[in-house]
């Protein structure tokens, strides 16, 4: 197998997560070895490193349960995704003007289940 | 075409998108929700540029009170907040939800629905951002909202709160956007396009993907830890939640910038191919040094704390300084490409031409300030304002118009005018460093940052007028854009599938390509290595050099220019192209 082909998806994230975890060691070295900041640096750092070993882990998984790629789903209802993008915002709007906004996102929430799964029952 | 071309593996539903507006707004095709993406942050980024020249017509003289001084800083909070989170990475974001399944033959982005919800959140969020701005007592602590001045006690009221909803919101509308790109490179590929045979352009997107994914999720957290902040101030008592929060927004806060960078080499890097004429130099080189930079910039965010005191800045100056070498090589394949090729001088090559030795200044001036000893100097002074506006504005900004004028005729169908193209590039160019070169000297004289007027007689007067002048002069180059797709869209001369005789596989469709972007008529061309086209075209050479006939079939290149495209985008030229004369366009 030649280079190009080894350079799959998945190592190519893992190399990319392998290339930060040694930058994270080294930052742990520095900060272990005297030279200033805290441990919780490294931490934040060592948390993205395992966001995307899990990338790569998932991209495995992926390919081992569905090796080919199997086509073409239509997305369906995208106005539910309308929807709970207004009811997320209306969430947070609770921080700006009280606790009363949020309580609008709940109907909003299940109007975008309602439409998600009015397929099914139609 | 038999031969050449590899028929997609799947057989495109029927069922399509709505017509008219609704088929917009609730589209699941990528195309248009990156084309919605592009649009959406064009206009914010003449909002926030109204907000920058009203800034620099404050401070065009000494004295001025154009803004109160609280206006001011709530004026430069949006206009930074609103540049990074609501212009420049849903840009970046955008061109790939846009290009990435195109270039690698995919029939759409994996999980639309996800990116329509990261569109639908990122529109949510400059909602929320705006109105917290038009709220009286906006948010002002900056678009970094260091606490505790973000926090209810020193800013109370809606603003700063609408504040950190919009950005959580528009960081969590990234996440969705840039994972679902990032999952179609991973995951989707057409047969044949293996990862190295990818474009330049979607290793970019890649890396950009990669890094939103690790980088942006502590943004979420310290928004989150603000926001709870902000409901209960005494769940955050002592000094080490100040330093946690500027830790989690800088492990974002930097990564964040090449996420705004990453996009526009690629676009800069497809646009100086096609128009060298040959293929990108280094490709190999280039893909790996993208790998080392994008980690690099992961492991720099503490030289924005050097003068806090509590970090290590020997290891970050160490990493910041290292970022030269994979920068190094990048320019290094910009400038192999350019090397012995035959320029055409479109209105995409000058601003992609324009972009390398501008983006060379904020980079240079980036590894001046990653020696501490030269950031405590010149932290918090227009030195600073003006290395991140060559790399942002003078760097980024110039590889998207690349990018722009490069892909509209495909998005549209129709070409842009080229002479008025140039027209905005030449005003662009005047107008960037006319505002930014005056920035180093102000900063060098001890201009400090956040001023919302200074004093006749501290000696910055001439070099901020000169400043003021060179923002009028951007803001005029965005008109003569503006009109010139305001003519272009009139004019309608038709790009055809392939007008620059550009090497990657979305040239080998329609313009504007079909809802699954390729089918019978578009079938998706044999890829054999990351510039498709060229192959095709260097085969066809090839035989008729041998005298061998063509099959019919097997004739026309994918994506021959229309006959209208030549007469906006210049003198006619042979197709396939011939080859450079330093070589047959093989890398090097």
């Amino acid at each position: 197998m030649d280079v190009e082909h080894r350079f799959t998806a998945a190592t190519v994230v893992a190399i990319w997560g392998a290339m930060n975890l040694v930058l994270t060691l080294l930052l742990i070295g520095f900060i272990v070895g005297g030279f200033g900041g805290h441990l919780f640096t490294a931490a934040i750092y060592g948390g993205a490193v395992i966001i995307v070993f899990t990338v790569a882990a998932l991209v495995v998984l992926a390919r081992r349960r569905h090796p080919r790629w199997r086509g073409l789903r239509v997305a369906r209802r995208p106005a539910a995704v309308l929807l709970l993008a207004v009811g997320f915002t209306l969430l947070w709007f609770g921080l700006a003007f009280g606790g009363w906004v949020p309580m609008i996102a709940g109907p909003v929430f299940i109007a975008a289940l309602g439409l998600e799964f009015y397929p099914s029952r139609g | 075409m038999t031969s050449e071309a590899r028929l997609v593996p799947y057989a495109p539903p029927a069922e399509e998108d709505r017509e008219g507006l609704s088929g917009w707004l609730l589209t699941t095709d990528h195309k248009r929700i990156g084309i919605l993406t592009i649009g959406t942050a064009l206009v914010l980024f003449l909002f926030n540029g109204v907000m920058a020249l009203t800034m620099r017509a404050q401070l065009a003289q000494p004295d001025q009170h154009i803004l109160s001084p609280q206006g001011y800083l709530q004026f430069m909070t949006m206009h930074g907040t609103g540049m990074i989170a609501l212009t420049i990475t849903p840009l970046a974001v955008g061109l790939g939800v846009y290009l990435v399944p195109l270039q690698i033959g995919a029939p759409r982005i994996a999980a639309p629905r996800a990116t329509l919800l990261g569109y639908w959140l990122y529109v949510c969020s400059a909602i929320t951002l705006i109105w917290g701005f038009l709220t009286p007592g906006g948010a002002s602590s900056s678009w970094w909202g260091y606490t505790p001045l973000s926090t209810s006690t020193y800013s109370p009221g809606p603003g700063q709160s609408l504040w950190t909803a919009g950005f959580f919101l528009s960081a969590t509308g990234m996440i969705l956007m840039s994972t679902t790109t990032l999952w179609t490179m991973l995951r989707m590929r057409a047969p044949g396009v293996s990862m190295m045979r990818m474009p330049v352009f979607c290793w970019t997107q890649l890396v950009t993907a990669l890094m939103v994914v690790a980088a942006f999720p502590p943004l979420l957290a310290a928004l989150a830890i603000l926001a709870l902040w902000r409901l209960d101030p005494s769940l955050f008592t002592g000094h080490i939640w100040n330093v946690v929060y500027e830790n989690l927004f800088w492990f974002y806060g930097h990564p964040v910038v090449y996420v705004m960078f990453f996009p526009f080499v690629g676009c800069v890097a497809e646009s100086l191919a096609t128009f060298a004429g040959r293929r990108f130099f280094g490709y190999k080189g280039t893909t790996i040094s993208l790998l080392a930079f994008a980690t690099g910039s992961m492991a720099v965010w503490g030289h924005h704390m050097f003068v806090t005191g509590v970090q290590v800045n020997d290891y970050f100056s160490l990493t910041s300084i290292m970022l030269s070498v994979p920068a190094g090589i990048e320019y290094f394949g910009f400038l192999g490409t350019l090397w012995g090729g035959r320029h055409r001088y479109t209105t995409s090559m000058l601003f992609a031409m324009t972009f390398i030795p501008q983006f060379l200044v904020g980079g240079l001036t980036g590894i001046l300030v990653a020696n501490p000893a030269i950031d405590y100097q010149v932290n918090n002074t227009y030195f600073i304002v003006g290395h991140f506006h060559y790399t942002l504005f003078a760097g980024s900004v110039f590889g998207f118009f690349a990018g722009f004028y490069f892909w509209f005729p495909k998005a549209t169908g129709i070409m842009l005018n080229e002479r008025i193209g140039k027209l905005h590039w030449a005003l662009l160019t005047i107008g960037a460093n006319t505002t930014f070169i005056p920035f180093f000297i102000l900063g060098y004289d001890g201009m400090p940052r956040w001023m919302a007027t200074y004093p006749a007689g501290a000696g910055w007067t001439t070099l901020s007028l000169i400043s003021s002048i060179g923002a009028g002069i951007i803001g005029l180059s965005f008109m003569v854009l503006i009109y010139n797709v305001y003519v272009s869209a009139r004019a309608k001369v038709p790009a055809g599938p392939n007008p620059w005789r550009a090497y990657t596989l979305e040239w080998a469709t329609s313009s504007p390509p079909p809802r699954y972007n390729f089918n019978l008529a578009n079938p998706v061309p044999r890829v054999r290595s990351y510039a498709p086209l060229l192959d095709i075209w260097e085969q066809q050479r090839e035989r008729r050099r041998e005298g061998q006939p063509w099959a019919a079939s097997e004739a026309p290149a994918p994506g021959a220019p229309a006959p209208g495209a030549q007469a906006a985008a210049g003198p006619p030229r042979q197709s396939p192209p011939d080859p450079p004369p330093s070589g047959p366009g093989k890398e090097r």
